[in-house]
């Protein structure tokens, strides 16, 4: 008798029984990578929302999050240099509009991986301290799509053409400017402002160096003045249409740098 | 239950907002000690906020004294610690003035600072239960009702405050049903007015039944006080402007809350009588009155309420054969007495819930609930007119219905032992953790019983679920009696089922870690735990202690070699037997 007991005495709870098939792991790994292919093609209305958030709570619950974790990062990055493929290809117009769409469409996708490895993101991720789902979804997109070295300067440069496009007169589409520059400020305020502020700001005061130079050379002071008021209520109106809010200031003072300080002298000679 | 007057809840805010301002000055000068075994005192003292954290996880009473009688929140003042001293705070230590414990805070307090958050603290109301918590952001989760909290801007809730757009989103769950006072709108859910208020109820029995929108035309009828009451229904605390009392006791009185129209009543009077000398110079509209639900009658507070609505719903939940048949049995318009939105069916079982309950308390519901159309669960073409319906694998109804009935009232009756694994896995599973405690506390007096084997179940268990309380208790009694367990085979059987001690060099030596240096103490690797425990126990002082961890070490590595030998030899018996 005693000696029966000893045999079967394992420390087993009721769900560790699973620990025993070796393969438990990849197996399920397995079906959770293939839900979240599914998810990224579309197809998620196929997918057991339950079953696979049991699945993933009983890799982490067996201490398998590190396999969930890095596998969800490679099956991440995976996609996200699809899309990114995809976008390089775009010609034109659609460009921006694609990176739109694929934005949203990540962003989707994305809250559904988050909810379904909830569990890891609520126990294993704080624990040892790692990068959040969600956090980490969007510092994916940004390394592997919007730092892609075939997208990065395209991107910036149709943003600021457009810009461009807009002082010069031409209509854009401000509801997509307004999307794409969200991005920029949902991957985080450093991506904002390095990467699309700053040249903005540039560029700005490029043009108005020479749109100043323009005027002062054909108006009497009155004139000019009212010349250069003009761009000030069209800088903020920019901001207010698809800017963020914080850009305001800084946009305004490059606008009465290059239009007033600088012509300063002159125009109380005039 | 007093009047609490307004001003000094203005400043409160804003006298916290200047203690973040100077961080830069109070920086300590070296960075701060980690105490990874020490108490709730001892990690006080030394500042260590994630010790303090993990502590207060495993429930330890955060205004327990010392043997020098000293509260832990004493010598967080003391020290100077801010992080620590405002982390006790918020799980609910005592600092009111005019208390031993709080007196002696105030006067120990090293700087300004923290007397400014202990003043700022003092005026506030305790926190509130997980269940009232949860409700309470659910409540304050849509987004018309984010005005009144605008409106309550001194509200002490920090933790609002501080973080307005996280709490926007994360709490957010769909109202259903929408009241215009004055004007103004008021976002709700059926369930909980229909459990707090007669009225209520049979108002959403019959003439509201299929209104998703109430419009009181009512001149009289105030908005605050109306706001107040709601509020007061999903969070059990109740806060009104002192000019609004006599609009609430009328409300009070349509909605038949008799027993808070009493407390209202006697406290209007007392206050038309008393003198609040304090307060005198202050015009009524600064004044505030704050009530806790347990002034209330037991049979009146919110986890008694959500009772009877659970009992109402688990009444009607059976054992169906057939799924399809079950579900449609239950058409939307028969689950209004019950006022049951959602159908969770488990193990054969269906269970008659309230979305917005499985949504407050759990995470995992919450997402399930909004994402039933993004994936397959949602095209189970069920008839429009049936409740939406989920089904949950892998669980017994029984630990199902503990579960809810945990999640409805935050109380469990009574706990089987046979049962607590199952529901700590649940209490997992749902995101539930609260629960994990609440079955620990029902669990412990048990294991006074237990056998060894028994006992290193637990210990596995809990670690394996994160139910610190147990496992801090199993790793005490091994440490201590270490010899006896080393006795048993179940305890070296054990050893081999663990990951090996982590080999940490700073965790094994006597020699202090440079101070600040990062511990991982969280996820701790249960022999590094036990190794720490038993030096507490056992080991010499001071430069003897690395001379007795390493007897420890090769006492481990010795068992674990026997454990080993034992389980090669009954594997060989084993197939021995089977093949004989």
């Amino acid at each position: 008798m005693s000696n029966q007991k000893k045999r079967n005495f394992q420390i087993e709870a009721f769900k560790q029984r699973v620990v025993v098939d070796p393969k438990y792991a990849d197996k399920t790994w397995k079906i959770l990578e293939h839900a979240i292919h599914e998810i990224y093609n579309h197809n998620a209305s196929g997918l057991s929302f339950e079953e696979l958030y049991r699945n993933a709570y009983n890799m982490v619950l067996h201490k398998y999050g590190d396999k969930l974790y890095n596998g969800l990062v490679t099956t991440m990055t995976f996609h996200l240099k699809e899309i990114c493929k995809s976008i390089e290809e775009a010609h034109g117009g659609a460009f921006l509009e694609l990176i739109n769409r694929k934005w949203n469409h990540h962003n989707k996708a994305l809250q559904m991986i988050r909810d379904i490895v909830m569990y890891m993101d609520r126990t294993y991720v704080s624990s040892t301290k790692k990068t959040h789902v969600h956090e980490l979804g969007l510092h994916l997109w940004r390394d592997n799509v919007v730092y892609s070295s075939k997208i990065q300067t395209r991107l910036l440069n149709t943003l600021l053409d457009l810009v461009h496009k807009e002082r010069t007169g031409e209509v854009i589409d401000r509801l997509l400017m307004r999307n794409v520059i969200k991005m920029f400020m949902d991957l985080g305020e450093s991506v904002y402002q390095d990467d699309f502020e700053e040249p903005f700001l540039e560029a700005s005061a490029e043009f108005y160096k020479v749109e100043s130079q323009g005027f002062i050379e054909s108006c009497d002071c009155g004139d000019y003045l009212k010349k250069a008021e003009k761009p000030l209520v069209e800088e903020v109106e920019r901001v207010a249409h698809y800017l963020d809010a914080k850009s305001e200031a800084k946009i305004t003072s490059v606008v009465e740098k290059e239009m007033i300080a600088n012509h300063v002298q002159r125009l109380v000679h005039m | 239950m007093s009047p609490i007057d307004n001003s000094s809840s203005w400043t409160l805010e804003s006298d916290l907002e200047d203690l973040d301002l100077d961080l830069q000055d109070y920086k300590p000068s070296v960075p701060l000690k980690k105490v990874p075994n020490g108490d709730i005192f001892e990690a006080s003292r030394a500042g260590d906020v994630d010790r303090l954290r993990y502590l207060l996880e495993t429930g330890v009473n955060v205004n327990a004294r010392d043997r020098w009688d000293s509260v832990a929140l004493y010598y967080a003042c003391l020290a100077g610690h801010i992080d620590s001293a405002r982390l006790l705070l918020e799980n609910g230590a005592i600092c009111s003035e005019h208390t031993f414990d709080g007196d002696r805070c105030h006067y120990a307090s090293l700087n300004l600072r923290i007397r400014k958050l202990l003043k700022a603290f003092e005026a506030r109301p305790p926190p509130l239960g997980p269940l009232q918590a949860s409700l309470r952001d659910t409540f304050l989760g849509c987004c018309h009702n984010r005005d009144y909290l605008k409106q309550e801007a001194f509200d002490a809730n920090l933790d609002v405050s501080d973080n307005p757009s996280e709490f926007g989103s994360s709490n957010y769950f769909p109202p259903d049903v929408m009241f215009f006072v004055q004007g103004r709108p008021i976002e709700a859910h059926r369930v909980i007015l229909s459990a707090r208020s007669p009225f209520f109820k049979q108002k959403f029995e019959n003439e509201w039944k299929d209104r998703r929108e109430v419009r009181f035309s009512k001149e009289k009828l105030s908005y605050p006080a109306l706001c107040s009451l709601i509020h007061f229904f999903y969070s059990d605390r109740l806060e009104i402007s002192v000019d609004d009392m006599e609009d609430l006791v009328r409300i009070c009185k349509v909605s038949k809350c008799e027993s808070l129209q009493k407390i209202i009543e006697k406290e209007l009077i007392h206050q038309k009588y008393a003198e609040y000398k304090t307060h005198r110079d202050l015009d009524n509209s600064m004044k505030r009155f704050i009530l806790q639900g347990i002034s209330l009658p037991e049979e009146d507070r919110l986890p008694a309420s959500l009772h009877r609505i659970l009992r109402v719903s688990l009444a009607k939940s059976f054992v169906g054969d057939v799924i399809d048949s079950s579900v449609g049995d239950m058409r939307v318009g028969d689950s209004v007495d019950s006022l049951a939105d959602v159908c969770v069916r488990v193990d054969k079982r269906n269970f008659y819930c309230h979305q917005v309950i499985l949504a407050s308390r759990s995470e995992y519901f919450r997402a399930r609930l909004s994402r039933v159309n993004d994936f397959h669960e949602g095209k189970n073409g069920l008839p429009g007119d049936t409740l939406p319906f989920l089904e949950e694998h892998d669980l017994s109804a029984e630990a199902f219905e503990k579960m809810i009935e945990y999640m409805y009232t935050d109380g469990l009756e009574e706990i089987n032992p046979n049962q607590a694994e199952e529901i700590f896995d649940v209490a997992s599973r749902y995101l539930l953790f609260p629960l994990k405690r609440a079955v620990a506390d029902a669990l412990l007096p048990h294991l006074e019983s237990a056998t060894p084997a028994e006992l290193c179940h637990w210990l596995v268990l809990s670690d394996m679920y994160g139910v610190l309380k147990i496992r801090e208790y199993c790793l005490d009694l091994v440490a201590c009696n270490f010899e006896a367990f080393v006795e048993t085979r179940e305890f070296r059987a054990m050893l081999l089922t663990l990951p090996p001690p982590s080999g940490d060099s700073s965790l094994r030596t006597t020699v202090p870690s440079a101070p600040g240096a990062m511990m991982t103490t969280d996820q701790g690797n249960l022999l590094d735990d036990l190794r720490e425990k038993w030096l507490e126990a056992e080991a010499l002082e001071l430069d003897m202690r690395d001379e007795s961890a390493l007897i420890f070490d090769k006492r481990l590595a010795m068992l674990v070699e026997m454990a080993e030998r034992e389980k090669s030899e009954s594997e060989a018996e084993e197939y021995k037997d089977t093949s004989a």
